[in-house]
C-alpha cells in the first residue's frame, strides 16, 4: 500500500506509526492553508480525521479502504498548531469498518473529533 | 452591514481557498456556486480525489450560501458527510441551502457533482453565526 498520497504533501502532513501500528498525524501549519482572518478552515480537520482513521484502518487490517462517512464536529478553529491527530477503532462488522479520531492542538487541547464508517476494498479494486 | 461583494471578496482572499484552486461560479444571495478543477495534487493513494477535499469544499460552500445570506461571519460545529461516488478527474461543482436559519445557529445541507451531473457526496453541516453584539 502507499504510504500517502498526494494531496497528504500538498497540505504538509506528517504521519508516523509506531512499532504497535499505532497512527499520529502531525500538522504543522503553513501560511499557505490559514484563512484570511487567521482561523483555520474546518477542512483541514476533516482532512486530518479522514487520514488518521483511515490509516489506523489500514495498519489493523491491512487493507486499504475506502470513506462512506465522516461526521466531525469542531471546537476551536483559531490558529493553535501545530496539530496532532490520532485514532481508534470502534467497530467492525464484515468489511465495514467504524473508527473515531481525535485532533489535539500544541497545548493538548482537543479541537475537533470525528467519527467514519470506512469500507474495506479488495486489492483488486484499487 | 457587509455586501454580498465583500462576503464574496473575503472567501476568495483566503489563501486556503487559492491552494485547493477553488473557483466561485455564482454568488447571490442564498443561491451559490463553486467549482473546483481537479488536479493530481488533490489525489489520494487510489489516484481519486481526497475525501478531505470533499468535506472541505461541501463546508465552504454551506458557509458561502450562509453568509450571501445572513451577511454574517460563521463558524462551522460540526459536518456531516456521505461519501457516493469516487471522482478522479474532470471538474466538480457544489452546491448548498439553508434548511433552517435561528438567531445564531444554521444548519446547512448541500451537495457535490461531478461534470457528467452525477451526485458525489451529500452533507449536511450545523454553524455558529459571529453576531457582534
Amino acid at each position: 500500500m502507499q504510504d500517502h498520497s498526494a494531496f497528504f504533501d500538498h497540505i504538509g502532513y506528517k504521519k508516523h506509526v509506531d512499532k504497535k501500528s499505532r497512527v499520529t498525524l502531525d500538522l504543522p501549519v503553513k501560511s499557505e492553508v490559514v484563512n484570511e482572518d487567521g482561523t483555520l478552515s474546518p477542512g483541514l480537520f476533516s482532512t486530518m480525521l479522514d487520514i488518521v482513521i483511515g490509516s489506523t484502518v489500514n495498519e489493523e487490517f491491512k487493507s486499504p479502504a475506502s470513506t462512506i462517512n465522516l461526521n466531525t464536529t469542531y471546537f476551536d478553529l483559531s490558529n493553535k498548531g501545530p496539530y496532532r491527530a490520532y485514532a481508534s477503532i470502534t467497530h467492525q462488522a464484515e468489511k465495514v469498518i467504524t473508527g473515531e479520531g481525535i485532533v489535539e492542538d500544541c497545548f493538548g487541547e482537543m479541537a475537533a473529533k470525528g467519527i467514519g464508517t470506512f469500507k474495506l476494498l479488495s486489492e483488486s479494486k484499487q | 452591514m457587509k455586501t454580498i461583494e465583500d462576503v464574496r471578496e473575503s472567501f476568495e482572499a483566503s489563501p486556503f481557498f487559492s491552494h485547493i484552486g477553488f473557483e466561485i461560479m455564482r454568488f447571490e444571495e442564498g443561491d451559490v456556486l463553486l467549482k473546483l478543477p481537479i488536479h493530481e495534487k488533490l489525489h489520494n493513494v487510489n489516484g481519486t480525489l481526497h475525501g478531505g477535499v470533499h468535506a472541505t469544499m461541501l463546508d465552504l460552500v454551506l458557509g458561502m450560501a450562509i453568509r450571501s445570506t445572513t451577511k454574517t461571519r460563521c463558524t462551522t460545529m460540526n459536518l456531516n458527510l456521505n461519501y457516493l461516488a469516487p471522482v478522479a478527474g474532470g471538474e466538480i461543482t457544489a452546491t448548498g441551502r439553508i434548511l433552517k436559519q435561528g438567531y445564531r445557529i444554521v444548519t446547512a445541507e448541500g451537495e457535490l457533482y461531478d461534470q457528467e451531473g452525477s451526485m458525489l457526496a451529500k452533507g449536511i453541516g450545523t454553524f455558529k453565526l459571529i453576531r457582534d453584539e
